[in-house]
């Protein structure tokens, strides 16, 4: 049986990332919507427990400046390292993806789900990485802009704030969904529950690499860094 | 019936003969023009009673005696002769006829009951707002408490207020242009239950002024007959101003950091604090280097109402976008839990 075999899928330089990531979105999900939805009594609750509405937007700040810097440096982990560049290049999407995407949909009612060959990553992983990045950088650069909302107005106008408001305000919830509805659901749920561990971990089972990666699994194979023979045991 | 009348003769009848002849008495000196008291001070104080007011004043029926009660002979000469003290009748409980409120109370917890209790020589006493003689019902156009006459009673002793006020918005309509539905002085701060809005229980502490100011501009039809909108109550409410003052913050903006308070003008008014050219400085109290720019788009902006443009059209967009998406993310989970549970139920029955 191959349930015990593993590889590693991310190193723990990645794990690391995605947990301070995730405790950036956590901190910045909840004292931002304590304010969005500051006439609901949870939020106000909520702001009383954090100190009042000062340590609110510290901690919103501290948050942004956390994702901030664990954006930057993944950004420039992607670019620089070895292993960063040939993660990007298999993120970008290919015309296999567009084809993925479009049997999902004439799939959409049907029993299974479609068994279309996936590389390291799936177009529904690529789709939430671009996702989560594009989000992640609109609400950076608004929130800094918002946070410096004096010198913004000064240098823009009260109109361009209020575009970057609603932004920043809107955005937030179309993250939000992807973060916590699709991609909660979606990767750390769907496979394994309660949870897949894999976040922790960083492991993936080979039966799992070969269901669902298989174009990987075949790399993998093809480069000697698995032992299929091993599988068919 | 003879006892009764004899009753009537002996009993009623005198008093009621002495009562008028008590007025009449007095009035026989205090009718004159230029009667004056010296006081202690050596100030002279005219104690003339205009009879035609008093008897058409809302105490017609009482006599002099029963509120200078420390007049006890005529001529009064050497008597010690104080303030008439109004709450021998008017305590809330009474049976004497006077209102039952308890605002005779509120009073003596209020900035000026305390004063007045300090010992305060300027501080306000009952007469000192609803006069001595001429007192009459707040909605007689001849009291002191009347409407439009508030503004002038509290200005007696509030100059520069008076003076603000009568050059605002709400002074301008009412003094000038006789509208009655403008917040007087006592509409903003409260009649006895009046504070220094240091306090936090004033109806002009800084906590309290949105809630003072939505007492009216919350009113879609008291706001309609002047042509303006509820907009401004709303959109601060939902503001980060509103929020955080809401919530306990005390550096945030209210309706008076910004619009003034005595001074309260119209935004077209070159003088108002939120005229265009005037918005740097407003904002700059508190946001340093505020400059023309923030004068560029609406501060009580709605982005749910369609004269917002751009920001309305934006928000509207993103409201469907959101939507959708959330509509979307939903089937496509339900459809793959389905799917997934279904599986699942089938890989179960194979292994069996």
């Amino acid at each position: 049986m191959t349930e015990n075999k593993t590889i590693v899928r991310f190193t723990l330089n990645e794990r690391i990332q995605h947990i301070v990531a995730m405790i950036a979105f956590i901190v910045l999900f909840l004292t931002g919507f304590a304010l969005k939805y500051s006439d609901n009594s949870v939020s106000g609750w909520l702001i009383q427990l954090l100190g009042g509405m000062e340590n609110r937007s510290s901690m919103h700040y501290e948050g942004g400046i956390l994702l901030i810097a664990v954006g930057v440096y993944h950004i420039l982990y992607l670019l620089l390292t070895v292993r960063g560049r040939d993660q990007l290049r298999r993120l970008f999407f290919h015309t296999s993806d567009w084809k993925a995407f479009c049997v999902s949909f004439t799939h959409i009612f049907s029993s299974k789900r479609p068994d279309t060959p996936h590389g390291r990553f799936t177009t529904r992983q690529k789709l939430q990485f671009w996702l989560v990045m594009g989000g992640s950088l609109s609400m950076g650069v608004s929130g800094l802009l918002i946070w410096f909302h004096d010198e913004t107005m000064s240098l823009f106008s009260k109109w361009f704030w209020d575009f970057l408001f609603i932004l920043h305000s809107h955005g937030a919830m179309l993250v939000f969904l992807v973060i916590v509805l699709w991609h909660l659901y979606d990767i750390h749920l769907r496979e394994a529950f309660p949870m897949d561990n894999s976040w922790l971990s960083g492991r993936l089972s080979l039966e799992r690499l070969k269901q669902e990666h298989s174009l990987e699994y075949q790399e993998l194979m093809a480069a000697g860094q698995i032992d299929g023979e091993e599988d068919e045991n | 019936m003879k006892t009764k009348v004899i009753v009537f003769l002996l009993i009623v009848a005198p008093s009621l003969l002495f009562g008028q002849s008590q007025i009449r008495k007095c009035i026989i000196c205090h009718q004159k023009p230029d009667i004056h008291k010296v006081m202690p001070t050596g100030i002279e104080r005219p104690v003339y009673v205009d009879k035609k007011i008093l008897k058409s004043s809302v105490h017609n029926t009482l006599k002099c005696q029963d509120c200078h009660v420390d007049v006890t002979s005529i001529p009064h000469q050497g008597l010690k002769i104080g303030r008439v003290n109004c709450a021998r009748c008017h305590f809330n409980g009474n049976n004497l006829g006077a209102p039952n409120s308890p605002m005779y109370a509120q009073f003596w917890a209020s900035i000026h009951g305390k004063k007045v209790r300090a010992g305060d020589p300027k501080a306000p006493h009952c007469q000192s707002c609803h006069g001595g003689h001429n007192v009459f019902k707040p909605s007689d156009p001849k009291s002191t408490i009347y409407k439009k006459n508030i503004p002038l009673t509290c200005g007696q002793c509030h100059k520069k207020e008076l003076h603000d006020y009568s050059g605002s918005v709400h002074g301008v309509a009412i003094l000038q242009k006789g509208i009655l539905n403008v917040p007087v002085c006592t509409d903003c701060h409260g009649k006895h239950d009046l504070y220094s809005s240091d306090m936090s229980i004033s109806h002009t502490s800084k906590q309290h002024v949105p809630d003072t100011c939505k007492s009216c501009h919350d009113n879609y039809s008291l706001m309609r007959k002047f042509k303006l909108t509820t907009d401004q109550a709303d959109t601060y409410t939902q503001s980060f101003h509103g929020i955080a003052l809401r919530l306990g913050e005390k550096t945030v903006a209210n309706c008076t950091s910004c619009h003034g308070t005595h001074t309260i003008r119209k935004q077209d008014d070159p003088k108002s604090s939120v005229y265009p050219a005037n918005i740097p400085k407003t904002c700059g109290k508190c946001h340093k280097g505020a400059n023309e720019n923030f004068a560029k788009g609406k501060i009580h902006l709605n982005p749910e109402n369609r004269d917002s443009g751009l920001v309305y059209y934006i928000s509207n967009f993103f409201f469907w976008l959101t939507s959708l998406t959330m509509l979307a993310l939903f089937i496509h989970i339900f459809l793959d839990l389905r799917r997934k549970l279904k599986e699942k139920k089938e890989t179960k029955e194979m292994d069996k």
